[in-house]
C-alpha cells in the first residue's frame, strides 16, 4: 500500500519576503548621508493555494491521495505478492482505478518573518540598503484515512473466499493503520513521517541600490537594482511539509517606479520589476508523476522562471506625518526548468505548475515623524506603518494575506 | 548618533519583536481513521485439531501444493485462480454430498447401535431380575435342605470327589458369564448341594462375599476371585508351568503378554472382570495383562479344560448321575429354553447352554410337576413350592413392560436400509465423484502443460489425529508421479509445543519435520521439513518416481539440501467446505528460493 505526495505541489517555491512583500513602491532616496534603519515583520497564514487553473485547494490536498489497487500495486515491492493480487483482480473483476480508500488530511501553515533593513544615502540620489530576513515557521498536519468499506470488504471477502484470511487480516490491518503504513513508506525511503515541522533561520539577504533618475515637481522616477544572495535555507527534500527560507538561486533584480503627485501630499506610483534567477544547484527528489516516495535524491542543476512583477497605488502624505495607501499588485513567474539526465518523468513533474501568477489588493495606515522631526517636535525622525496585502487571484500560488508592520528609524 | 537615536532605535526593534515574536499558533482538525473489520478466523474445523476434547478424532486434508514461478504473470495467476474456483466449485458439490452420506452413515449406525443397546438393556433386565429371584429363593431353600445336603455327602468314600466337585464348581461359576455380568441381592451358589461343604470349608467367607444390604445389588465377581473364592481350592497353580501348560497357552495365545509366563514361576493369578489378568510371581512382581472379550472367552475354555482335568471332570459328566439323568430327561422332552425351577436350581452354574439374553419361562405344567416331585422326593426337588404362581406372575408382568418395547424398537431397526451403501440411503455420490476428480486432473494438466508455476505435487495430504492435546500430523503426497513417505510430527496443543507421538506413533524417519503454532489465536500451524540431504529418502522408492522427468515436477535441485515450510490455517470455502491454506516455501539455509501456496479440503472417506 502506498501514497504518493508531490512535494513541489506542496510548499516548493514558497517565499514570502521577496518582490510581493516590497508592498508600497515610491521613488523616494535617502538624502546623502541619512542612514534609515527598518524592521519589518511579515506574518501570514498558510492554508490554501491554488492550481494550474486558479482554483483555490487546501494545501493539504495533494496528501488526500485515493489508495486505488493501481496504487497498491505500484507500492508492492515483492513482485509475487503484486502478481498475486494483480491476478486477484483480474480474477473477480477488481478495476485498477478502485480505491480502497483516501487519505484525509488538514495542514496549515505559519510564517513570521522579521527583516531588519538597513539603508544609507550614499548621494541624494543614490540609496544604498541590505534586507536580512529572519524566518520563523511552523506546519501543522493531521492525517486520517477514510476507508471505501464497500470495495475494501468485496477484497477482504474474496480473500476469504479463497481461504487466504491470514492475508486479507494483514490487508485489514494496514487499512486499520493507513496513516502508520504511510509513515513506515516514509520512514523506509528516509523521510521524515508526516507530523508537525517546526523551524527558523535566515533567509535570502537582499543587496539593493536604488537611484532616483528624475525628480520633478510632478513626476519622480526611480530605478532600484540589487541581488538577492541564496543564504536562505531551501526545501528540505528529506521532508514533506517544511517551509522553505529561500530560493536557493542567486537572483538579479532590476525595478523601476514612477511617481505622479497630483498634489503636495497625494500621488500615484507604478512600477515595475524584473527578477532574473541564476542557475544553481540542490538536493531534489527525482519524484515522478506515479512515484514520490521510493525515489532517489539527487544533487540537480536547475533554474527558476523569471519573475515580473509590476503595480499600482495611491498614496497620500501629508504634512502632518499620517500615511495611507491602497494599491494593485500583479507577478508573474515563469515556468523553473530542471536538467536530470536520463530522467525525463522527474524533469516533467518537477517542472509542472512552477508558473505562477499573483493578484494582491493591499492598504496601509501609518505614521511619518520625519517631518514632525523637522519642525523640531520629535527627538528623532521615525515612521511605522501596518499594511495589509489581500489575495485576490493566483495561478499556482498561495491565497494567504499578508500582515506587514514596518518601523524605521533615521538618522 | 545622539541619545535620543539610539533610545529610538531600541524601541523601534523592541516593538518589531515583539510584533513578530514568532509564527501565530494555528488549529488543524484531527482527522480520524477508518477502521474495517478483519476476516475472523474461522475455527470450524479446529475441532479436529484444536480443541482440548479428550476424545480421539481426525480429519484428512487434500489438494495441491504448487510453487510459483519467479517470473509469473498476472494473467497466469488469474487463470490460476479461475481453475482453482472451478475444481473447488465440483469439489464442494462432491463433498457436500459425501459429508451428508458420512453424517448419515454415522448417525444411522449410532442409532442402530443405541437402539440395539437399548434391546440388550431390556432383555438383561428381565434376565437379571429372573436371575435375582432365582438366587433368592434358591438361598432359601438350600438353608431348607441343610440336612439333606449333609446326607448327601455320600459317605467317606464319596466325600473327596464331593468336595474336588464342588471345587470345579467354584472354577466354573468363576469363569462364567452370569458372575461376570449381573448383580445379585444374595451371593450365588455355584452349586446348591455344595453350599453345606462351602461353609465348613470356609469358602465364601471375606469381605467381598458378604450379601449387600436389603433392597441392593451387589458384583460378586470379586468374591468368587478372592482368597477365599477360586484361591482358596486345591488347585496347586504354584506350581503352574507344569500344570498350567504355560507353552501350550502360548501357542494359543500368541501373544507377547502370555510370553511372560514362560520363564517365571507362577504363584497366582486372576482374572479379572474388565477382562485383565493379574498374574503374581514368586518375586512378588505383579504383571497386569488385558484381554478382549474373545480372549477371553477363548482362555476360559481352555482353561476350564485344565481345571475339569485337574479335578477329573469330564465335560460329559460334569453332573453326578442322578442331576445329569435329570437334566437330559428335561433336555429331551422340552424345548432346550425352558427349564424347570429345579433344573436350574441344580445345574444352572454348570449346565450353561442357557443364553442369558434369552428370557427364562417357567412354564405352569413344570410348576405342577414340581410341585409333585416336591411332595414325593423333597430331599432332591426342595419343599413344596406353592409361591410358584408369584414368581410365575412377576415375571409375566415385567415380560409384558418390556417386550412391546422390544418389539417395537426391533420394528424400527429393521426399518432401517443398509447404511454401508450411500445409494440406498438416497445419493449416487460417483457422479459428482468423477467431475472433481477429473477435473481436478485436468486442472493440473493445464498447469503444467502452460508451465504457468515452477513446480506442483498435485496431489498431497496431510492428516491430523487428535488424542485429548495430542495432536498428530502427518504429512505426504501420492501424486500421479511421485509418492513421498508419510512424515509425522506432535504437537501439544495445550502448551503449543512439539512433543514425542506416543502411540500415535508412525514408523517414519526419513525425513525431519517439526510442526509448531505461530500464534493460538490465529491458530496458523508452521510445518518445517529438513533433512532432505537425499530426496529419495524423502521420495518413496517404491513409487513411480522412475517415470521420466516432466515440466511441472520437483527437480532434484528444488528439494537437495533444502528446508521445505508450509505456512497453514483451516478455514471453510464458501463457509461451508473445510479447507486448509496458505504458502509454502522452499529455503536453501536461510535464503527463500521459492514460494508457493497450499491449498487443501477435507477428504472425504473414499468411495
Amino acid at each position: 500500500m502506498k501514497f504518493g505526495f508531490s512535494k513541489n505541489l506542496l510548499l516548493a517555491g514558497v517565499s514570502f519576503y521577496g518582490a510581493q512583500s516590497l508592498a508600497f513602491e515610491h521613488t523616494k532616496v535617502l538624502p546623502k548621508g541619512i542612514r534609515n534603519f527598518t524592521l519589518k515583520s511579515v506574518n501570514t497564514i498558510i492554508g490554501s493555494k491554488t492550481n494550474a487553473v486558479g482554483q483555490h485547494e487546501a494545501i493539504a490536498k495533494p496528501l488526500e491521495k485515493d489508495l486505488d489497487f493501481r496504487r497498491v500495486l505500484k507500492g508492492e515491492s515483492d513482485y509475487l505478492k503484486k502478481t498475486q493480487l494483480e491476478g486477484l483482480m483480474l480474477q473477480y473483476g477488481f478495476d485498477y482505478e478502485d480505491s480502497l480508500g483516501q487519505i484525509q488530511a488538514d495542514m496549515k501553515g505559519s510564517v513570521a518573518v522579521t527583516a531588519p533593513v538597513i539603508s544609507y544615502g550614499l548621494t541624494d540620489q543614490f540609496t544604498l540598503a541590505i534586507a536580512v530576513p529572519y524566518y520563523q515557521a511552523k506546519m501543522r498536519v493531521k492525517t486520517g484515512f477514510s476507508i471505501n468499506q464497500v470495495t475494501a470488504n468485496r477484497l477482504l471477502q474474496k480473500m476469504q473466499d479463497l481461504s487466504q484470511t491470514k492475508a486479507a487480516n494483514e490487508v485489514a490491518d494496514k487499512l486499520n493503520d493507513a496513516i502508520g503504513e504511510l509513515n513506515k513508506k516514509l520512514r523506509d525511503n528516509n523521510y521524515r513521517e508526516m507530523t508537525d515541522w517546526e523551524g527558523s533561520g535566515i533567509g535570502d539577504i537582499t543587496i539593493a541600490g536604488k537611484y532616483k533618475a528624475v525628480d520633478g515637481n510632478t513626476i519622480k522616477l526611480a530605478s532600484t537594482n540589487g541581488f538577492i544572495l541564496p543564504t536562505g535555507k531551501t526545501s528540505d527534500p528529506d521532508i514533506l511539509n517544511d517551509i522553505p527560507f529561500g530560493k536557493g538561486t542567486l537572483d538579479f533584480f532590476t525595478a523601476l517606479a514612477v511617481d505622479e503627485y497630483l498634489s503636495k501630499d497625494v500621488f500615484f506610483n507604478q512600477y515595475v520589476k524584473y527578477t532574473h534567477h541564476f542557475p544553481a544547484k540542490r538536493d531534489l527528489r527525482m519524484v515522478t508523476e506515479d512515484e514520490s516516495i521510493e525515489v532517489g535524491k539527487v544533487n540537480a542543476d536547475y533554474e527558476l522562471g523569471a519573475n515580473w512583477d509590476a503595480g499600482i497605488s495611491m498614496q497620500y502624505e501629508p504634512q502632518s506625518g499620517f500615511v495611507a495607501g491602497l494599491g494593485y499588485l500583479y507577478g508573474r513567474k515563469y515556468g523553473d526548468t530542471y536538467k536530470l539526465e536520463n530522467n525525463p518523468d522527474s524533469v516533467q513533474k518537477l517542472e509542472k505548475n512552477t508558473h505562477q501568477e499573483t493578484q494582491y489588493w493591499e492598504a496601509k495606515l501609518g505614521y511619518s515623524g520625519v517631518n514632525a522631526y523637522r519642525r523640531g517636535e520629535l527627538p528623532a525622525p521615525f515612521a511605522a506603518s501596518l499594511e495589509y496585502k489581500k489575495h485576490i487571484a493566483s495561478i499556482n500560488n498561495f491565497t494567504n494575506d499578508f500582515v506587514t508592520l514596518d518601523l524605521a528609524l533615521f538618522f | 548618533m545622539s541619545k535620543e537615536t539610539v533610545k529610538g532605535m531600541i524601541l523601534t526593534i523592541a516593538s518589531s519583536m515583539a510584533f513578530s515574536c514568532g509564527p501565530q499558533n494555528i488549529d488543524v482538525v484531527e482527522q480520524e481513521q477508518g477502521y474495517i473489520k478483519a476476516p475472523d478466523y474461522s475455527k470450524i474445523e479446529q475441532g479436529a485439531f484444536l480443541t482440548t476434547d479428550t476424545s480421539t478424532s481426525a480429519v484428512s486434508f487434500e489438494g495441491p501444493i504448487l510453487i510459483w514461478k519467479n517470473d509469473i504473470l498476472a494473467k497466469d495467476v488469474a487463470e490460476i485462480l479461475k481453475l482453482k474456483d472451478e475444481t473447488m466449485e465440483l469439489d464442494l458439490e462432491y463433498k457436500r454430498e459425501a459429508f451428508k452420506v458420512e453424517y448419515l452413515k454415522g448417525k444411522l449406525a449410532k442409532e442402530r447401535s443405541h437402539l440395539e443397546e437399548e434391546i440388550r438393556i431390556a432383555k438383561s433386565k428381565i434376565a437379571e431380575n429372573d436371575l435375582d429371584i432365582f438366587y433368592s429363593e434358591r438361598s432359601k431353600q438350600l438353608e431348607k435342605e441343610k440336612d439333606w445336603l449333609e446326607a448327601l455327602s455320600l459317605g467317606e468314600e464319596g466325600t473327596q470327589e464331593f468336595q474336588t466337585y464342588c471345587q470345579a464348581m467354584i472354577w466354573k461359576f468363576a469363569t462364567s458369564d452370569t458372575l461376570k455380568r449381573y448383580k445379585f441381592s444374595v451371593r450365588p451358589s455355584p452349586l446348591g448341594i455344595c453350599e453345606s461343604y462351602y461353609k465348613d470349608a470356609g469358602y465364601f467367607t471375606g469381605s467381598d462375599c458378604q450379601d449387600p444390604a436389603e433392597g441392593e445389588k451387589k458384583d460378586f465377581y470379586a468374591c468368587f476371585w478372592s482368597d477365599t473364592g477360586t484361591l482358596h481350592t486345591d488347585v496347586s497353580y504354584h506350581n503352574g508351568l507344569d500344570l498350567i501348560k504355560s507353552q501350550d497357552l502360548i501357542e494359543l495365545k500368541k501373544t507377547i503378554k502370555f510370553q511372560a509366563l514362560s520363564n517365571k514361576d507362577l504363584i497366582k493369578f486372576s482374572l479379572l472382570k474388565d477382562g485383565s489378568l493379574t498374574v503374581k510371581f514368586k518375586d512378588q512382581e505383579e504383571v497386569l495383562v488385558s484381554f478382549d472379550d474373545s480372549e477371553i472367552a477363548e482362555f476360559k475354555d481352555f482353561f476350564g479344560d485344565i481345571i475339569r482335568s485337574q479335578f477329573g471332570i469330564s465335560r460329559s459328566s460334569e453332573a453326578s448321575t442322578q442331576l445329569k439323568e435329570l437334566l437330559l430327561d428335561r433336555k429331551n422332552s422340552e424345548s432346550s429354553l425352558v427349564y424347570s425351577f429345579n433344573d436350574r436350581v441344580l445345574n444352572l452354574p454348570f449346565a450353561e447352554p442357557i443364553n442369558i439374553e434369552d428370557i427364562f419361562l417357567i412354564s405352569p405344567e413344570d410348576i405342577s410337576i414340581l410341585n409333585n416331585l416336591a411332595k414325593g422326593t423333597p430331599q432332591l426337588f426342595g419343599p413344596d413350592l406353592s409361591n410358584a404362581l408369584e414368581l410365575i406372575n412377576v415375571q409375566t408382568n415385567l415380560i409384558a413392560t418390556i417386550r412391546p418395547q422390544i418389539d417395537t424398537i426391533s420394528n424400527i431397526l429393521s426399518g432401517y436400509k443398509d447404511i454401508t451403501n450411500e445409494n440406498s440411503i438416497g445419493f449416487d455420490l460417483s457422479a459428482k465423484y468423477n467431475a472433481w476428480f477429473n477435473k481436478r486432473g485436468e486442472s493440473a494438466d493445464t498447469i503444467v502443460e502452460k508451465k504457468m508455476v515452477k513446480a506442483l505435487w498435485a496431489y498431497a495430504k496431510i492428516n491430523f489425529m487428535k488424542k485429548g492435546p495430542l495432536l498428530s500430523t502427518v504429512f505426504y503426497v501420492d501424486d500421479k508421479v511421485v509418492e513421498t513417505r508419510p512424515l509425522q510430527a506432535c504437537f501439544d496443543t495445550e502448551q503449543s509445543i512439539q512433543v514425542e507421538c506416543g502411540d500415535l506413533k508412525l514408523t517414519s524417519k526419513h525425513a525431519k519435520m517439526k510442526v509448531s503454532m505461530e500464534d493460538p489465536n490465529s491458530g496458523v500451524l508452521n510445518f518445517e521439513i529438513s533433512g532432505l540431504e537425499d530426496p529419495q529418502v524423502f521420495l518413496n522408492p517404491t513409487a513411480p518416481t522412475a517415470m521420466p522427468y516432466q515440466e511441472g515436477d520437483f527437480t532434484q535441485e528444488m528439494l537437495l539440501s533444502k528446508t521445505i515450510k508450509f505456512e497453514v490455517l483451516s478455514g471453510l470455502y464458501q463457509n461451508e467446505l473445510p479447507v486448509l491454506t496458505g504458502k509454502t516455501f522452499i529455503y536453501d539455509g536461510e535464503q527463500k528460493i521459492y514460494e508457493g501456496t497450499i491449498g487443501l479440503t477435507k477428504a472425504a472417506a473414499n468411495l
